[in-house]
């Protein structure tokens, strides 16, 4: 079955980033297929790479990081959401004039339509927070 | 693939958090890509339905303006459970023109209709 993600709130600030990070895994070792996990609204921020997680805290980015790299997730950051945010890849820092990029390299900015695609192309989207 | 449909439900009172806007954003979106996309108001979502709002006392984009704009993106399938009005003392008649209220029976045939429900 093809699976794609809807993460709606910030990591840490909801206990639905990790459930969605889980998720993830459960399905991709279960063998089915995770098309796409799109972060939405305060979501972006798990691609905000100049956020340092507290020492005794787990670090939920190089996590997603790590699960996108070993099976090839497409994550991909709303980019209305993320730039409302500070999370700007180096296009959005330049066309914006903004000192630096924050977007974490295994994080795609791109418009809702990858949502409305991921929603035509997966059997199930599931949604995290809210 | 062919059948794919969506169905956004609004359940938050308006200006409180920004994630009705975050709705309102991916209805306009599936105008946008040709998708179709109804939306449904229940339990505190009703309130967004309210007209004359002066979101603008409170430095806040007016959701009556959001939601009058959505007929110029064929956006024009609006329902409200009615049961969320009755509870909150609502008339169906005082809301902004446009939105169908349905009971608790045809919201479960709404829901079931669709093939992806989100809520915001």
């Amino acid at each position: 079955m093809k699976f794609s993600l809807l993460v709606l709130n910030s990591p840490g600030a909801a206990q639905s980033g990790d459930s969605a990070l889980a998720f993830a895994r459960a399905v991709v070792e279960a063998g089915h297929e995770l098309y796409r996990v799109f972060f939405y609204h305060e979501g972006v921020q798990h691609g905000d790479r100049l956020a340092v997680p507290a020492q005794d805290d787990i670090d939920r980015q190089a996590a997603w990081a790590a699960l996108a790299a070993d099976h090839k997730v497409d994550l991909v950051l709303c980019i209305a959401s993320a730039i409302r945010r500070g999370v700007l890849d180096e296009n959005e820092a330049g066309r914006h004039e903004q000192t630096a990029a924050s977007a974490h390299p295994a994080f795609e900015l791109s418009g809702l339509g990858q949502l409305v695609d991921a929603h035509l192309h997966s059997d199930r989207l599931v949604t995290f927070g809210g | 693939m062919d059948d794919k449909s969506l169905l956004l439900v609004f359940r938050r009172a308006p200006y409180g958090r920004s994630l009705s806007r975050a709705g309102y954003d991916l209805a306009l979106a599936c105008a946008a890509f040709d998708q179709a996309v109804s939306l449904l108001f229940m339990d505190d979502g009703v309130w967004q339905l309210l007209p004359q709002q002066r979101a603008e006392r409170i430095n806040a984009r007016n959701v009556t303006s959001t939601l009058a704009s959505l007929p110029l993106y064929d956006v024009d399938s609006l329902y409200v459970d009615n049961p969320s009005l009755v509870a909150r003392g609502l008339d169906p008649s005082i809301l902004i023109e446009g939105v169908a209220p349905l009971t608790e029976t045809a919201v479960r045939e709404l829901m079931a209709d669709h093939s992806q429900v989100l809520v915001f």
